[in-house]
């Protein structure tokens, strides 16, 4: 048995080792969403898929889900002014700063990989300048977004799948009257809806996926990006398992913003008697990777 | 009600990065917590490693902490969490050479000693690890850390009901094994 004073440096070491792995984590993690756009289109190509959409996260505390981009700037206003360390706007629900994954793959695979991943680049680089107002001069939202690469209302109606559609209304982000987009964006939580599930479950299989590359020993980097069934059953992750991580996560998401709300998850199918059938491992030929985690997070999800 | 204003005290030091601190809640908590894993995962230098790592937790993760929950309970519910963690993952049960196997148990004969003075306390100890885990648990809480249904059930997310049933199921159960070994508790 050690002494207390031996526990006491034992732990000691221990909390500032933790400390260390969690900012080069994050170190990474940035880097890592940075990239996403380019790597989403380049893994569709090669056969496999990336990650998690870009947010620019309005919290402030250090142990923001793993979705968000962490910005480097000036101390922060209320007014949205700026930026702190890792938030940006106070004033527009995450949705409006943050382009999801979906939507930006949509248009790498229409405007080319590079035009998607200039478009980041430049407003990256925008928001690292001190004293810019990432909501009126960097336009790192989603309604540039969809302006800047010609997505029209119908594409967003008619291509895009539940990840996208679940969490804008499509009158609302074509309909060109801003008092309308700033009410939206700024009065988010207080709709019903599916809005923070979206966001809180991009954290969730962000966070699964991370972990799973982590397993594996791949370098987060070059990860395909994996449904949740896909890593649940590849790592033979047991349900109380599989729970105890949703669980830890949305304790994480809800001390950040208490109005986060879940999907009611299909552990039952994921855990029953047909999953090899229904979550099948196996690649269809006819079906894009992308088009297959799409519908499988969404069937986990209970949104199919 | 004193002692619980004391620890928050400590506590708050503690989660601000106060090195006393956390000496001074290993010298009330670090034993007991070692005794109260090694519960579950029969092994003292792994309880040693998981009590440390639920004082890691803390500093850590502190906006998990609930007010309703008192420095100990929370205590005592994150090196559960730790230990039934741990027990799932080593499901394989790896057998010791039997050698050390002799000075872990000598160890643990030294740490109930030191943790619990009342002999006839570290007889209830022992015959307490041949009764179901959860079992044991709850009696553990009961009787060696003095914890009330409440602050039980908080630990072991259960009701004030359930750990009564719990407790009354565990107590038969105890006495059935101390009965068995020539004991007779009429307190149990």
């Amino acid at each position: 048995m050690k002494t207390c004073e031996e526990w006491a440096r034992d732990i000691e070491a221990k909390i500032e080792s933790e400390k260390t792995k969690r900012k080069e984590r994050n170190n990474m993690k940035s880097k890592y969403m940075k990239m996403t756009a380019v790597a989403a289109c380049l893994v569709l190509v090669i056969g496999a898929a990336a990650v998690i959409p870009y947010v620019a996260n309005r919290n402030e505390s250090a142990n923001l889900p793993e979705t968000t981009v962490t910005v480097t700037g000036p101390a922060q206003t209320d007014s949205a002014i700026g930026g702190g360390e890792n938030s940006m706007c106070k004033v527009h629900h995450n949705s409006y700063h943050s382009i999801p994954l979906e939507l930006s793959t949509y248009a790498a695979n229409k405007a080319g990989a590079e035009k998607v991943d200039e478009w980041f680049e430049e407003k990256w680089d925008m928001t690292n300048n001190p004293g810019v107002d990432i909501c009126r001069t960097v336009g790192f939202n989603i309604i540039e977004f969809l302006r800047d690469f010609n997505i029209t209302k119908e594409e967003f109606v008619e291509e895009l799948t539940f990840l996208v559609k679940a969490e804008y209304d499509a009158d609302v982000l074509y309909s060109e009257d801003e008092a309308l987009i700033e009410e939206y964006f700024t009065d988010w939580e207080a709709r019903e809806g599916d809005s923070s599930r979206i966001g809180n479950y991009a954290t969730l299989t962000g966070e699964l996926n991370i972990m799973y590359a982590e397993k594996m020993g791949i370098d987060i980097a070059d990860a395909p990006r994996l449904p949740v069934s896909d890593i649940v059953l590849k790592l033979g992750m047991e349900r109380e398992e599989l729970e105890a991580f949703i669980k830890k996560n949305y304790d994480m998401v809800i001390e950040n913003d208490p109005s986060s709300k879940q999907f009611d998850y299909d552990l039952d199918g994921l855990y029953g008697e047909d999953t090899d059938e229904k979550y099948s491992l196996e690649i269809d030929p006819e079906e894009s990777v992308y088009e297959r985690w799409v519908r499988l997070d969404a069937l986990f999800c209970g949104m199919e | 009600m004193k002692e619980i204003d004391c620890t928050d005290a400590i506590f708050t030091r503690f989660i601000n990065g106060d090195g006393d601190a956390l000496r001074e809640l290993l010298s009330l908590y670090g034993l007991k917590l070692v005794l109260f894993i090694n519960r579950y995962v029969n092994n003292l230098s792994v309880a040693e490693e998981l009590m440390e790592d639920t004082f890691c937790e803390i500093v850590l993760e502190p906006k998990r902490f609930r007010r309703e929950a008192t420095v100990k309970t929370y205590l005592f519910t994150i090196a559960r969490n730790k230990a039934i963690d741990y027990v799932r993952r080593e499901k394989k049960h790896s057998s010791l050479p039997i050698d050390e196997a002799e000075n872990m148990l000598a160890d643990e004969l030294r740490l109930e000693e030191r943790v619990i003075k009342d002999e006839q306390k570290r007889e209830l100890l022992s015959a307490m690890k041949a009764i179901p885990e959860e079992y044991s648990s709850v009696l553990h809480l009961l009787y060696f850390e003095e914890l009330s249904y409440a602050e039980i059930g908080l630990i072991m997310k259960k009701t004030v009901k359930q750990i009564g049933n719990l407790a009354h199921r565990a107590r038969l159960s105890l006495k059935g094994e101390l009965e068995r070994r020539g004991f007779v508790y009429e307190d149990l």
